[in-house]
């Protein structure tokens, strides 16, 4: 990842009718490495982890079962949910078609069945937001390596 | 904009002299003073789909946001496209009309 990969926000059509704005999703295309297809990937910069449903596990990624679960709310429900270790990987986007997907391996938790009205893999602190940096702005949000962020603004931590 | 009458004199009605002025503000205008549109967002930067004909249903949309493939669940779409080879796809639901607006893991 060279450059800042700048992407929009994605209207989804959610809530036509009764929100005052239209409803804006953060959202990249996310997929195992070499799978034809990706599936579209919320950021949630509240989740506490990586969410995904257990079809994304079929489509590849050398997905290894850690043994470990947690309990997560998702979809209006409480579940219990089983820990993987996943290799995923971002493809860039639409402005940047000749960019390479970047690839990482990372703990993600996997629902089935999923409950989510929406997409199929929920992008959160741990698996996604402690591997890149993601600026959000009005107009658009931007991905980089996780370095960038430390760079920018090394030495400048919260001390208390 | 319209409001409700009814609640027009609740002291958090916009109407109601002592409303917070940087609500009032934000409401009213709803546009930071560093924004250059008017409306809240940069229609041209937001990438709009238009799923309504496949509500409820999830669908893969090619690069040019056009749905070629939809299936009643996940798993369903995922062995359509495994034999149908439709190839760069992205995967996603179209929201169903009713649905509530979820609020990040919901």
């Amino acid at each position: 990842m060279a450059d800042a990969w700048h992407y929009n926000y994605t209207d989804f059509g959610e809530g036509h009718g009764r929100s005052p704005q239209p409803v804006l999703r953060a959202v990249v295309g996310v997929a195992t490495p070499g799978a034809p297809s990706r599936f579209a990937a919320i950021i949630d910069t509240g989740g506490p982890i990586t969410v995904v449903a257990s079809e994304v596990l079929r489509s590849g990624g050398d997905p290894v079962e850690r043994n470990e679960s947690m309990l997560l709310r998702l979809g209006g429900s409480t579940n219990e949910v089983g820990l993987y270790d996943l290799t995923l990987e971002v493809r860039p986007p639409a402005s940047a078609p000749d960019a390479t997907p970047i690839a990482w391996r990372s703990v993600v938790a996997v629902l089935d069945p999923w409950p989510h009205h929406g997409t199929a893999v929920i992008l959160g602190q741990t698996g996604f937001l402690d591997t890149f940096t993601v600026t959000f702005g009005p107009d658009g949000f931007v991905l980089e390596p996780a370095s960038v962020f430390r760079e920018r603004f090394a030495q400048q931590g919260d001390p208390g | 904009m319209s409001w409700c009458f009814v609640c027009w004199g609740c002291p958090w009605s916009p109407g109601f002299p002592g409303f917070p002025y940087r609500l009032q503000s934000a409401i009213y205008y709803r546009q930071p003073p560093d924004r250059v549109t008017s409306n809240g967002y940069a229609p041209i930067m937001v990438r709009t789909l238009d799923l309504t004909p496949w509500a409820g249903r999830w669908v893969a949309v090619d690069s040019h946001d056009h749905v070629c493939c939809d299936a009643p669940t996940l798993a369903e779409l995922l062995d359509a496209l495994a034999t149908a080879g439709l190839g760069d796809v992205e995967v996603m639901r179209a929201p169903a009309p009713d649905e509530p607006v979820v609020y990040g893991l919901g």
